[in-house]
This record gives C-alpha cells, structure tokens and sequence, in this order.
C-alpha cells in the first residue's frame, strides 16, 4: 500500500528556558486510507509528533518524508504550499475565524489554491453539507456550538480534498453528544477512503482505528514501526 | 484658584484618594497592580506615552491661550496706556485746558488721583525733511510738561531722561515705531500735518526738530503706534488751536497695579467733572480697567479656538487609552480569569486594573505637563508670529511666552482626571469576562441581553432630553438630535440587519451634524461656537465612521473582483478585511482618530483656498494704494499722471477713540479706525470689492445701495456680517450694523456715507486714493514716486499686491498657528494603528497559527496585516476628508461670496504621504513578527 507519510529516527528538543526531549527517535509509516490513532499520557509528545509529521514544526534529528518529499529539504514556503494542497487540519480549539461565517470559513483552502469563486462556494456548501451544517452555513462561529464549530472546521479540513487529515484532541473541548456526532463523521470520512491521522484520549476512537499507537515519553511504546 | 480648577482639584484628589485607598485596603491587589505597571519596560511607556496625549494637548492649549492672553493684555492695556488710568474727553471734540487745571486744583481729586495733565491727541501725517520719507495714519501726542511727572519720564535711545521740561520750542520726540518708519535721526527737521474741521485758528507752519526718539516704555509707549510726541503749546500750533481734546489722569500705582486705585477714583472725577458745568459733554473713562477688559475678550476667540482644537485632539486620545486599555486586557485575561476563579469580585478586578490605571496616568501627567509646556511654546510662538505679521511694523508688539502654576495645575488634574475616567470605563468593558473562556484563553462568548425594562426608561429618558434640546438654538439643539436620532436608532436595531441599521445611523448622525453646522449662527460667541463646532465634528466623523465600518464588504467585494485577476490574493486578504468590518468599534475606535485629525486639515485645506486673497478681485481693478490722513488733498505728482488711467479718492475721517466690536477683535479704548466716506452714488463704482456680505444681500450692489439708503449700515474690514461696532459721536456712542466686510489689508476702516459719518465731523480730516494704472506700468514704483514726490505731505502709498500678499502672509501665520496641536493629533493616530498592530499579535496568535497550518504563507501574513493597517488608515483620511471639506464648503457657504470654493490638494496630499509613510513604520514591526509566529501556536492553548 502507498505510504503517505514516512518517519525515520525523529527527534525533537525544545530548549525555551529548560531543555525538553520532545521526542526521543520516532519511526512511523502512514499507509493511505489508515485511520490512525495516537494515544498516551499527557505531555508524552503527541501534539509535537502530529506537528512534525504535519510539517507545522521543525525536527532536530531523522527524517519525515512526505509523499516522497523530504520535508527537511523543503524551505518554509514550500511546506506551507504542501499542506495548503495536501493537508487539512482540525485542532482542538480555535479552528475558525470568529470573523468568518462558517462558509466563509471552509472556503478559505479553496480560494488559497485560486479556486473560482463559484466554484468554491459550491464546493465549501458541499462539504457544509456533507457534516450536516448545511443550514449553518452563514452562521459565524460565536452562533455555533462547539459542536458544530468542530464540525464546521472538519469540513475546511476537507473541502479541497487533501491526502491527508491531522486532528489534534478534536473533541477535547466538546461533551460526550458532540463528540459523538464529530467522531462518527471522522469514522464515515475514513470508511469513505479519507486518511486521517489523530490524537486522542477517547478510547472508543482508539478502538474503532485500524492501528493505534501509544506514546510514552516521547517514544512510541506500542504499535509503531514501519508498517 | 478659581472656583473650576477647585472643583477639578477636589475631583482630582477625591478620584486619586479612593483609588489610594483601595491600593491600602487591599495591599495584594494594590500590590498586584504596581508589579503589573513595571513588569515590562517596553510596554508601560508606551501606554505612559499614550495617556499622555490629553494631557499634553489640554497643557499645550491651555499654555499658548495664557501666553496670548498676558501678551495681549500687556501690550494693549499696560504698555498701550502707561500711566494713564482715565481720560476725560469730549467724543473727538475740543474743550479749554481749564478744564484740566481746575481738576488738578480740585481737593476731592488730589486725594484720589496722582497726576491729572492736559493734552492732545490727533491722527495725522509727518515728514522728515531730512531724512526725506513721510507717512500717514500718526498720532500727534500732546503732553504737557509741567504736569508730565506722575506719568513717567520719557526715555531716550540714548539714554537720557526727560518730562519735556528740557524741550527747545519746536522740539519733539518720535515713538521708536515712528523713528523706524521715517529713519529719522535726532536733529531731523520734521513737518506735521493735521487738519481738524472748525479749528479757531489756521495752523502755523511750525518748524520742527527731532530731539530724541523714545524707548518703548513708560510714557514713550504711549498707543504703541507711530507718534510724535509734542509739548502741549508746540502740539497746540501745530493743531492750529488754543484748545485742547483730553485730560490724562494717573492712579497711584505703577504701570500694572492701579487699576484698582482708579477705580476707586473714577465717581470722584466724573462727579467734579460735572460740576465745571462745561458747555460741552465731558466723558470720564476708565480707560486702562476697559481695555484690559477688551483685550481679555478679544483673546476668547483664540482661547476658544485653542481649546476646541485640542479637544479634538482629547478625543482621539480618549480613543487611543481605550486600545491601550484594551490590550493590557486581552495581555492579562487568563491571568485575571484565574482570580477571578479564585474568588476575586468583578469590582475588585475593575479596581484592580484602574490602580494600575492610575500608576501609569500620574506618571503620563507628569510626563504630559512636559511636553505640555514645550508644545505650547511652540503653539505659541506661531501665535507671536501670526501676531509680528498682523502687527507689521505700524504696532510695537511683544509677544512673551506666560507659564502658569495654575494653568499647569489644571492642565494636569484635567488630563489625568479625564485619562483615569477612560481607563475605568474602558476596564469595566474588559472586565465583563467568562471566567472559564478566560482561563483557558478561548474567545469570550456573546454577552447576554440586560434587562429590557430599565433599557426601555433610559431610552424614553433620553428621547424626551432630546425632544426637549430640539427647542433650543445651538448646542442643546445638536445634542438632543444627536440623542433622539440613537433613541430611534436602538430601537429600530431589532427590526434592521445590523448593516442597515449602522448605515442608517451613520447617516443619520452625519447629516444631523452638517445641518446644524451649516445653520449654525456665526455671530454665536466663540466658546459656544467652537463647542457645536467640536462636538458636530466628532459626531458626524462618528457616523460616516460607523457608515464605513458597516459598508466595508464594498471592500471585500471589490478584492473579490480583484481576486478574478489575481487567484489567491482573495485568500489572503478575506481575513484582515473580515476582521475591519466585522469589529467595527474597534475599527472605529482607530480610523475615528484619523478622520478627526484628517478632518481637521482638509478644513483647513479648504480655509487655505476659500480666504486666499484674489489680487483681481479684492483690489478692484486698482493698483495703489495712497493714503493721506494730514491733509484731505491728494494731487498725483505729474510724472506718474500718464501711467494712470483712473482713480478714486475718498474723503477720510481720522477717528480716534473707543471702538466696540461685537465679536471683541479689534475693540479697545482708543483705536485708529480711519472713517472712508462715500458717496450716495457708491453703487456705481464702488471702492473695494467685498469679502463676506451678509446673507440679506445677493450682491456687492445691493450692499453698497443699503449703505447709502440706511445710515446704520457700514462697510467694515472686522468683524462679521450681521455684527455691530460702536464709536463715540459727538453726541454719544454710535452704533452701527456691519452689512459686508472688505477684505482686510486694504482698506482698513469703516465705509459710510457722508450721513451717516457725521457724528465725527470734528475728527481730521485726511484722504485715501486708489489708483488704477496702465498694464504695463509699475505699480510698485508708481507707489515710490507718489510717496516721494509728496512725502512732504506725508504720504504712504503702496501696491496694492503688496498690501494684499502682506495681508495673506498674516492670514496664513494665524491658521499656521494650529498646525502643532493637529499634528500631536497625528500622533496619536499613528501611534493608535502601532497598538492596533501589537494588539494583533498577541491576540490573535491562534488564529495566525491556524491560518499558517491550512497554507498561509510567511508574506501572506504580513501582507494581511500591512492591508489591515492601510485600510484602517484610508478609511479614517476618507472619512476626515469628507467631513472636513464638508465643513469647509457650509462654511463657505455662509459667508457669501468669497471667490470660489476649493481644497489645497497640496496640502492635503502632503498629509496622507505623511500617515501613509508612518503606518508603514509602525506596522512593519508586529507584521512582520506576526509572520513568524510558528504554524504551531495553533494547538498549543496557553500564553
Ligand atoms: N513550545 C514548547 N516549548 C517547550 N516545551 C514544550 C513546547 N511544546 C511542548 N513542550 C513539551 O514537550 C512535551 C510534549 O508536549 P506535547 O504537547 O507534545 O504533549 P501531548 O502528548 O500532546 O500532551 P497533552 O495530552 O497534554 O496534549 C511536554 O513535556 C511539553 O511540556
Ligand atoms: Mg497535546
């Protein structure tokens, strides 16, 4: 199966004030189509993985490639570039702009990639639809709950179609119907043919993943390894 | 102290002392607080620099008002009169010397009184035959040596000392501003010209001699003008009269400190004068008491002007703290979430931010107070300027910079009372958090409905207040508009989208402003003029404001277009446009302060073209200027005559006296004011052009008909339209109404007919001629001949493009006069948009992060928020520049027909390269350290 993302030795320090081993040699293959989860304990390291291997932070040691691409070899523009066409993200909070209606919101990829106006529209009411929103659609975010907020950011994860979909805790901040509701939507996307790579507490998400892995101070203690 | 800065002073230390005594009661808050305030370095001086905005401005203004004010009070009042505290005249009439002895004889008087001397006084023309120069428009000072002492002892640029005792028959002593004129040396041979009607005997030809020529102090600056001060009996020849036309009389007390003393004199000498039983009407005046009363008045207008300019200023300020505020807020809330969490009450917490409020505002009002100072020093020497250039070199006027204790008081308890009230507005606002969103820095939720019974009575409140001020003229009028169109405009909000609404009330709010403003009464006195003023000025830059932040999506929608051509761009600018007009207060809050600064010299802009004197018109086809005011006959000397192809002369009276003005320019206790008679024909060919009529009139015609119907109606060079003057007659006070105003620097003086200047008969009677010459001749040496070929007639003639660029010159020294407060404004402006920037980037950390994740690049960032900052700025110029030439052209409007209307895009232009130039300065820095927040600050939570 083609491997989306291919980590080799990955090592992260972070040195504001004291010296933190972030991550301590990670290796870890991401077939398309898997629906990964990664669980541990609090300040493991999984936030800082998913950064990496998304390309949002820089690595100290080893190598990420990334659809071929060695994303240590890309300059900052074009990492950016790459996640703006193959990427989409869904974070724990603060996903949309409070100033943007939730259309406005999920068009934002598209126009990044000089889709037509039209055409985006479209496409972003599809997407809206698609997560059940689509009568939220010129709502701004302060009129959604957090739930849909969730949901509204999911749908600008996906609107142009990227390789593959980082989400980081994405219903940490959401009661358990919410959760619910986004984290069925995610299973749907997946079973659709959507890659996704999580971190997660839930354990009901970890179970339903095709693989899960656990991290634990900053290594990878269960289930990693190269495919 | 007077009784508002008591009041102030109470306020201040009432506001100051419960915030001390919160810092007591509660040391860990007050604690708190003072570790906040000095926690980083960088931060609180910006914020101290900020809130030291209105204090500076209010000290500014308040510095140069006292500076013109002293300046004013010590040149027209002091020096102007020396050590004469009253007068007895007979309204421009001559009357025997005995009634002079008979006062200085009287007991009553000596009790009261330290010198009562007899005199003269006469407008008149001099030559120099020696020096070969003459001029016009002198006065001939009378004064009688045997009395002279207790108004002090001429002094001599040489030094030397005299009461006149020691003058040679025929020998005189010139003002120093004379001297200069003339170049005259001591040892001059000198002719002085009047010509007084009815005089009982022919004026000898007295041979003069310049014996000295006074310093400019003590009697030597007696009517700080051209004189030539004579011994009564030489001034009495020269009159061609045994008579005399006043009595001097001097308080005990120096120069400044008797006013007091001739107060208490003035019944005892008007009740002794009474008893001369004189056949002629003899007026006592407390000469002195009154022009120090004058010139006080006259000074409103500036005092006025300076003040409202710096209110606006004041404003943006206010608006510049609620940032500042703002973003020590948006620093602080998860920290303030925290204990709030832990149990700290709501007003704790505003109590908590305001002591730290208070730490920073007294620190900006030390700070303020300084710069203050040296504003208003510059302010102020703009004003001796404009001064030096009205004055020219015919008035020996200082201009001396006044510092105040109490002036400095007030500008300081003002400033940061006003500061302290803003940050505890501003930090109730901040204060209203969720604690939980504040804790974990998530955006605050939206703020619930108050209860709608007490909104409803607050609304019904203010309609009623504003049906109420509708009534009454001016202020309360543009008050309770502006209050009943928001009572309508929170009542419709439920009923309209929020954009209609906005624009609706922006509109509202606007046109309300302009209406008044376009209606409003020029003749209004200044203080309530410059408030409507300020207060239209805000109020319609707030509308069109709220109207721009509304309609913004016009923006967005034009980028859309944009966005067809350049696929992308559309991305990268939807966030910063996004943010503009969907938090429009804040928005406002920031191009408000341009469009108040902006607003202000696109008025100006505006006042540059609309009063820039127009050779053409305003000379009237003349070239020269030619007065006489020794001698009523004005023969052009033969060498010019073929370069002449027509001219006019009026018959002018040489008034000297008290002179009312309504608005108080130009007024005082004896004023030059030359009185140009003309004919009941004048509608024909009138002299001058006019520069503003009043509105009853559509044209110069119909004006210069009326004044030959109606003998109350005049022409004058000051004053306004619709305003009255008064002159003392023969017979008493006359008073006239001003039906149109020449433009100044001309002709200066009062036009009437021969009917209606006829209470001042008995003043000098002299000539003014204009003179039109060929195209190609020039005028400005037509000028020399005439005044050389007559100088012995003691003529000034000059081009008239000289009289006018002089006269332009001066205009501009007086609107140059605000340019410093304007431009302390712009600070604040750019300073405003410098917060906004930092604001950004702390505040919106996340969302650049998350912008970064989907694929924003490093320049897009920085491109946004480069956008953000210029659009913010354009809006507020538009907004300003809409407004200001708004004003401009309503103002234009009321004074009818001045030459036409325009704006000095110059100007204009040169001070939006300016604000251009400078938010790229302060945006540069937080744009681009915006742009290097990592993709990664978009997971992580906490600061
Ligand atoms: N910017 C940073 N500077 C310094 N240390 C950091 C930084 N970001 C993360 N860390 C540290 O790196 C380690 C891993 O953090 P990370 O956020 O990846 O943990 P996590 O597994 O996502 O935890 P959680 O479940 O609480 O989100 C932690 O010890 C954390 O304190
Ligand atoms: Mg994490």
């Amino acid at each position: 199966m083609e491997q989306i993302v291919k980590a080799r030795g990955v090592r992260k320090v972070y040195r504001s004030g004291s010296v933190v081993e972030a991550l301590r040699g990670i290796d870890l293959d991401i077939p398309a189509g898997e629906l990964l989860a990664i669980v541990g304990p609090s300040g493991s390291g999984k936030t800082t993985l998913l950064n990496c291997l998304a390309g949002l932070e820089t690595i100290d040691d080893g190598e990420i490639l990334i659809g071929g691409a060695n994303l240590a070899e890309l300059s900052d523009d074009d990492r950016t570039e790459y996640r703006a066409k193959s990427m989409g993200f869904v974070f724990q909070a603060f996903n949309l702009l409070p100033v943007l209606s939730a259309v406005e919101n999920v068009e934002i990829p598209m126009l990044l990639l000089g889709a037509g106006t039209k055409e985006t529209r479209a496409r972003a009411l599809e997407t809206l639809e698609m997560v059940g929103l689509a009568d939220r659609a010129s709502h701004r975010p302060d009129q959604l709950s957090g739930g849909e907020q969730q949901r509204v950011a999911v749908a600008r994860a996906l609107v142009h179609k990227p390789a593959v979909v980082w989400a980081d805790e994405p219903t940490g901040n959401l009661d358990s119907e919410s959760t619910q509701a986004v984290m069925e939507l995610f299973l749907r996307l997946n079973r659709e043919g959507q890659t996704i790579v999580m971190v997660t507490h839930n354990p009901q998400i970890a179970a339903a993943a095709a693989r899960t892995i656990t991290m634990r101070d900053g290594r990878i203690e269960d289930g990693g390894g190269p495919g | 102290m007077s009784p508002a800065l008591l009041v102030l002073v109470t306020l201040f230390v009432l506001a100051y002392g419960a915030v001390g005594i919160f810092a007591v009661r509660r040391r860990l808050l007050g604690r708190l607080a003072l570790r906040e305030a000095v926690r980083r370095r960088g931060q609180t001086l910006l914020v101290v620099a900020g809130l030291m905005v209105g204090t500076a401005t209010i000290t500014a203004a308040l510095v140069a008002a006292d500076s013109v004010g002293d300046s004013t009070v010590d040149a027209f009042a002091y020096n102007n009169w020396g050590y004469v505290d009253l007068t007895v005249t007979a309204t421009n009439q001559f009357f025997p010397r005995d009634v002079a002895d008979r006062l200085a004889t009287s007991p009553a008087v000596a009790r009261v009184v330290d010198g009562v001397s007899a005199g003269i006084e006469l407008v008149g023309s001099v030559s120099d035959l020696t020096a070969r120069q003459g001029t016009s428009g002198i006065t001939l000072v009378g004064f009688d040596p045997g009395s002279q002492r207790p108004f002090g002892a001429f002094v001599l640029t040489t030094g030397r000392e005299t009461y006149g005792q020691d003058l040679a028959p025929g020998a005189v002593l010139l003002s120093r501003v004379l001297a200069d004129k003339l170049q005259a040396k001591p040892g001059d041979r000198l002719h002085v010209s009047v010509e007084v009607p009815g005089s009982a005997r022919p004026a000898l030809p007295v041979d003069l001699r310049v014996a000295g020529i006074a310093r400019s102090e003590g009697p030597g600056a007696y009517t700080l003008g051209s004189v030539v001060f004579a011994p009564l009996a030489t001034a009495q020849d020269i009159a061609g009269t045994d008579l005399i036309n006043i009595v001097r009389i001097s308080a005990p007390g120096g120069i400044r400190d008797s006013v007091q003393a001739g107060h208490r004199a003035a019944p005892v000498l008007a009740r002794e004068t009474k008893s001369l039983g004189s056949p002629i009407r003899l007026a006592v005046s407390e000469v002195k008491a009154r022009e120090v009363k004058t010139a006080k008045d006259s000074t409103v207008f500036i005092r006025a002007l300076l003040v409202g300019m710096s209110a606006l200023v004041v404003a943006a300020g206010a608006a510049l703290v609620i940032n500042l505020i703002g973003m020590l807020a948006e620093e602080r809330r998860s920290r303030m979430g925290v204990l709030r969490a832990l149990g700290l009450k709501r007003s704790r917490l505003v109590g908590l931010s305001v002591t730290e409020g208070a730490i920073y505002s007294l620190a900006a009002g030390v700070l303020g107070t300084g710069v203050g100072i040296a504003a208003g020093r510059l302010v102020a020497a703009r004003f001796g300027r404009a001064f030096a250039e009205f004055a020219g070199s015919d008035f020996d006027f200082t201009f001396h910079f006044s510092l105040k204790p109490a002036t400095l008081l007030a500008g300081f308890v003002l400033g940061t009372l006003l500061t302290l009230a803003v940050i505890f507005l501003a930090s109730r606002r901040t204060s209203r958090m969720t604690i939980t969103a504040a804790i974990r820095n998530l955006p605050e939720p939206p703020p619930e409905r108050k209860s709608r019974r007490w909104r409803t009575v607050r609304l019904a409140a203010f309609g009623v207040l504003g049906v109420l001020g509708l009534t009454a003229p001016g202020f309360p009028r543009l008050a309770g508009g502006i209050a009943l169109i928001l009572v309508l405009s929170a009542v419709a909000r439920s009923r309209l989208s929020s954009r209609t609404h906005s624009t609706l009330t922006g509109l509202a709010l606007a046109g309300w402003s302009f209406a008044i403003i376009g209606g409003s009464d020029p003749n209004a006195d200044a203080n309530t003029f410059f408030l409507v003023f300020v207060v239209a000025m805000l109020t319609s830059v707030f509308g069109l404001t709220l109207l721009a932040s509304a309609n913004l999506h016009v923006a967005e929608t034009v980028v859309g277009l944009l966005g067809r051509a350049f696929a992308g761009l559309r991305a990268i600018l939807r966030p910063p446009l996004a943010y503009l007009s969907r938090r429009p207060v804040r928005t406002g809050l920031t191009t408000g302060v341009f469009a108040v600064i902006v607003g202000m010299l696109s008025l100006f802009a505006v006042f540059f073209v609309i009063f820039r004197p127009d050779y053409q018109r305003f000379g009237n086809g003349y070239d020269v200027r030619v007065l006489s005011t020794g001698s009523a006959t004005v023969e052009l000397p033969a060498e010019v005559r073929a370069d002449v192809i027509r001219f006019i002369d009026i018959p002018t009276r040489g008034y000297i006296g008290p002179l009312k003005t309504q608005g108080g320019f130009g007024g005082g206790e004896r004023v030059f004011v030359p009185l140009f008679q003309v004919g009941n024909d004048v509608a024909e060919a009138p002299p001058v052009r006019l520069d503003q009529r009043d509105k009853r009139f559509d044209s110069d015609r119909a004006v210069w008909e009326a004044v030959a119907r109606n003998p109350s109606l005049v022409v004058a060079d000051f004053g306004s339209p619709g305003q009255k003057l008064t002159l003392q007659g023969r017979d008493g006070p006359v008073t006239f109404t001003i039906a149109a105003a020449q433009a100044f620097g001309l002709l200066d003086g009062v036009f009437g007919t021969e009917r209606t200047l006829s209470p001042f008969q008995s003043a000098p009677l002299g000539a003014s001629v204009l003179v039109d010459v060929r195209d190609n001749a020039d005028a400005p040496r037509v000028a020399r001949t005439i005044e050389r070929d007559l100088f012995g007639q003691g003529v000034d003639a000059d081009s008239i493009q000289k009289l006018l660029d002089t006269a332009d010159r001066a205009n501009r020294a007086f609107f140059s006069t605000i340019d410093v407060l304007m431009r302390m404004g712009l600070v604040v402006g750019i300073l405003s948009l410098g917060i906004v920037g930092m604001r950004v980037v702390t505040e919106r950390r996340h969302v650049i992060g998350v912008l970064r994740a989907v694929g924003y690049k490093r320049r897009h960032v920085m491109l946004g928020l480069m956008t953000e900052a210029t659009v913010t700025a354009t809006i507020g110029a538009a907004v300003g520049i809409v407004v200001g030439v708004t004003m401009g052209y309503l103002f234009y409007r009321q004074s009818a027909s001045q030459p036409g209307f325009g704006i000095d895009l110059a100007s204009i232009g040169g001070v939006l390269g300016l604000i251009y130039l400078a938010v790229l300065l302060v945006t540069l820095g937080p744009a681009w350290r915006a742009s290097r927040l990592s993709p990664a600050e978009a997971v992580r939570y906490s600061e």
